[in-house]
C-alpha cells in the first residue's frame, strides 16, 4: 500500500540579491531585484508503508523543503501529494495525529527543564491515555538507554542525549509516518550507530513508515533498501540503493557522487 | 476529549512547565517581582497625588478615578501574564523558524503560538495591588457589590484582554510579510499606557478614534465606565461586539498569515 503519494512537487522562493559593502544595502532600500529560487523543482516518487526511505542529496538541493511540505509546515508552489491519505498543508488534526518529524538541527523540548516534562506535554497535545503513555515512554527509555539522564535539565545534555530525547518526544503518540531529517548531524559515532539500529528496531517492531534524510552514508547504507536522490531540486534516481553502484567497481558513495556531477553537467547544458 | 477541554487541559501543561521554568532560574524569578513592585509603586503614588489634589477629570472623583487606575493595573497584570511575552516574542519565532515544530502539533497553532508562556512573576504584585485599589476605591464610592455589578465588571475586564489580545497581536503578524517589523511593534505597545487615566481626559475627537478607530480605550474605560452607569446602551453593544469582532478577524489573519510562512534554516 502506498502510504505516501508525490506528483510533480515544487516549491518556488522569491528573494532578492544583495551585492557586498554598504552602498549595495542602500541600493537595496530603494530598489530590489527579484530573483527566484528553485527549491524543489517538480519531483515525484510514493513510499509503500512500511519502508524505511534514505532521501539523498547535497545541501540546497530541497531534501529539507521536501519534507517540510510532506509535514505540512510549507504550503508548495504547484503539484499534489498525500501523505497517510491526507493533504499536508491542509493541516487536518487527524493527519498530525497519525505522523512525526524530527530534525536535527530543531528542537521541540524544553531547554530549561528535564525531557520529561516536554514528554508529559505531548501526552496531552496527543491525548495519549496514562497506561499508553508510560508504557511507550518506558520502553523508549529503555531501548536508549536514558533512564539516567530523565533528572537533568535538556540544555545540559550533550548533543547525542539530546537527539534520543527528541526521538522520545517525536513517538510519545507512537506515529505510523515519521520523517527525520538529519537525525544523526554532529553526532560521534558511538551515538550514530545507537540512533541507527533505534530506528531499524522501531521500524521492525512497529511497522511505522520513515523517509530520512542524512549526510552519512553509513546511515542510509545501513538502513534503508531503497533510495532517492535529488539534485538541485530534481529527481535524479529512485531505485535499490545497491544497483546504485552495481556495474562498477566504485563505491555507492562514489557512485552518487558520479550522479550528482552528471546532473549538474546536464542542466548546464539544459541552460 | 473535546476540544476546548483538551485545550484547556494542555494550557494548564502550559502554565505548569512555564511556572517550573521560572523557579530554574530563582534570581530572575524575585528580581521580576521586585521590579514590578516598583512599577506598581510609581502607579499608586500617581493614583495616589491626583487623589489629594482633589481634581474632577471628566465628571469623575477622585475616588472614581483610582477606581479606573485599580482596574488599569489589574488589566496589566493579566496582560503581562498571559500575552506579553508570547506576543513579544513571535517575530524571532518566525525569524528563526521555531514555527515549524508548532504547525505539526495537532493544536490550534494560534494558541500554541500566542498562549504558550504563562508568566508568573510580574503579574503577582499588580494583581494583589490592583484588586486592593478596586477593592478599597469601590467601597469609598459606595457602589453596590451586588452580583450584577461583579458579574457585568468581571465580563468587560474579560471582554478587554480579549481586544488587548487581538489589537497587540496585529503588528506581531505583518513580520510574516515584511520579517522584521520591531518599530511597529514598539509603537503599537505603547498604546497600553493610553489607558493609565481615564480616557475622558482627551477631547472629543481623540475619545471617538480610541473608542472606534484604534479601540485601545476599549481596554480599561468600559468596565469601570459600566460601574458608573455612564456606559450608553450604544457603547456597551460596542463593548461586545469590538472584541469578540476583532478576535474573529485577527484568527482570519493568523491563518492566512501561517499560509505565507516560509520557515527558515533550509
Amino acid at each position: 500500500m502506498q502510504i505516501i503519494k508525490v506528483e510533480n512537487l515544487k516549491k518556488h522562493y522569491d528573494y532578492y540579491q544583495k551585492d557586498q559593502g554598504l552602498k549595495n544595502s542602500f541600493k537595496n532600500m530603494v530598489k530590489r531585484k527579484k530573483l527566484k529560487k528553485e527549491a524543489v523543482n517538480g519531483i515525484t516518487f510514493n513510499v509503500n508503508a512500511g519502508e524505511i526511505v534514505g532521501f539523498i542529496g547535497p545541501n540546497g538541493a530541497g531534501k529539507t523543503t521536501t519534507l517540510k511540505m510532506l509535514s505540512g509546515i510549507l504550503y508548495p508552489t504547484s503539484g499534489i501529494a498525500t501523505v497517510g491519505g491526507y493533504i499536508p498543508w491542509e493541516r487536518k488534526k487527524a493527519f498530525k495525529m497519525g505522523f512525526s518529524i524530527v530534525m536535527g538541527q530543531k528542537t521541540q523540548l524544553n531547554w530549561d527543564l528535564p525531557a520529561v516534562e516536554s514528554f508529559n506535554l505531548n501526552k496531552y497535545i496527543y491525548e495519549v491515555d496514562d497506561t499508553e503513555f508510560k508504557r511507550t515512554v518506558d520502553e523508549l527509555i529503555e531501548i536508549l538507554e536514558v533512564e539516567p539522564l530523565l533528572k537533568t535539565q535538556v540544555r545540559r545534555l550533550s548533543l547525542g542525549e539530546r537527539m534520543k530525547m527528541e526521538l522520545i518526544a517525536a513517538l510519545v503518540h507512537r506515529p505510523k509516518i515519521i520523517f527525520l531529517d538529519e537525525p544523526t548531524i554532529g553526532l560521534d559515532f558511538i551515538s550514530q550507530k545507537t540512533i541507527r539500529e533505534f530506528i531499524r528496531r522501531y521500524n521492525e517492531e512497529t511497522g511505522a513508515t520513515i523517509l530520512l534524510t542524512s549526510h552519512y552514508m553509513n546511515d542510509i547504507e545501513s538502513l534503508c533498501k531503497r533510495a532517492i536522490i535529488i539534485n538541485d531540486g530534481l529527481l535524479i534516481y529512485d531505485g535499490n540503493l545497491a544497483d546504485i553502484a552495481a556495474n562498477s567497481d566504485a563505491s555507492i558513495e562514489e557512485a552518487i557522487e558520479k550522479m550528482y556531477n552528471n546532473a549538474e553537467s546536464e542542466s548546464i547544458e539544459r541552460r | 476529549m473535546s476540544e476546548i477541554r483538551k485545550h484547556l487541559r494542555v494550557y494548564g501543561m502550559f502554565a505548569k512547565t512555564s511556572l517550573m521554568q521560572q523557579l530554574e532560574y530563582r534570581a530572575n524569578f524575585i528580581i521580576g517581582i521586585i521590579t514590578e513592585c516598583a512599577w506598581l509603586c510609581t502607579k499608586l503614588l500617581y493614583a495616589f497625588i491626583v487623589h489629594r489634589t482633589g481634581v474632577e477629570i471628566g465628571g469623575l472623583s477622585p475616588d472614581q478615578i483610582t477606581l479606573f487606575v485599580g482596574t488599569f493595573i489589574l488589566l496589566t497584570a493579566l496582560y503581562t501574564g498571559i500575552f506579553m511575552n508570547n506576543l513579544g516574542s513571535i517575530p524571532w519565532r518566525v525569524r528563526r523558524g521555531d514555527l515549524d515544530l508548532m504547525l505539526v502539533k495537532p493544536i490550534s497553532t494560534q494558541f500554541h503560538l500566542t498562549m504558550r508562556e504563562v508568566e508568573f512573576a510580574t503579574p503577582i504584585p499588580n494583581i494583589i495591588g490592583g484588586v486592593i485599589t478596586v477593592a478599597v476605591s469601590w467601597s469609598r464610592i459606595g457602589l453596590e457589590a451586588g452580583f450584577v455589578n461583579i458579574v457585568a465588571y468581571i465580563l468587560l475586564i474579560l471582554l478587554g484582554i480579549t481586544l488587548a489580545y487581538s489589537f497587540f497581536l496585529v503588528p506581531c503578524l505583518l513580520t510574516f510579510w515584511t520579517v522584521k517589523v520591531r518599530a511597529l511593534v514598539e509603537i503599537v505597545y505603547n498604546c497600553w499606557d493610553f489607558n493609565s487615566m481615564p480616557m475622558q481626559i482627551y477631547g472629543k475627537w481623540i475619545q471617538r478614534l480610541g473608542v472606534f478607530l484604534f479601540p485601545v480605550f476599549v481596554i480599561a474605560n468600559f468596565p469601570v465606565m459600566a460601574l458608573f452607569n455612564s456606559l450608553s446602551p450604544f457603547y456597551l453593544i460596542w463593548g461586545l461586539i469590538a472584541p469578540i469582532g476583532l478576535f474573529i478577524i485577527v484568527s482570519k489573519m493568523f491563518n492566512s498569515a501561517i499560509k505565507k510562512y516560509s520557515s527558515a534554516g533550509g
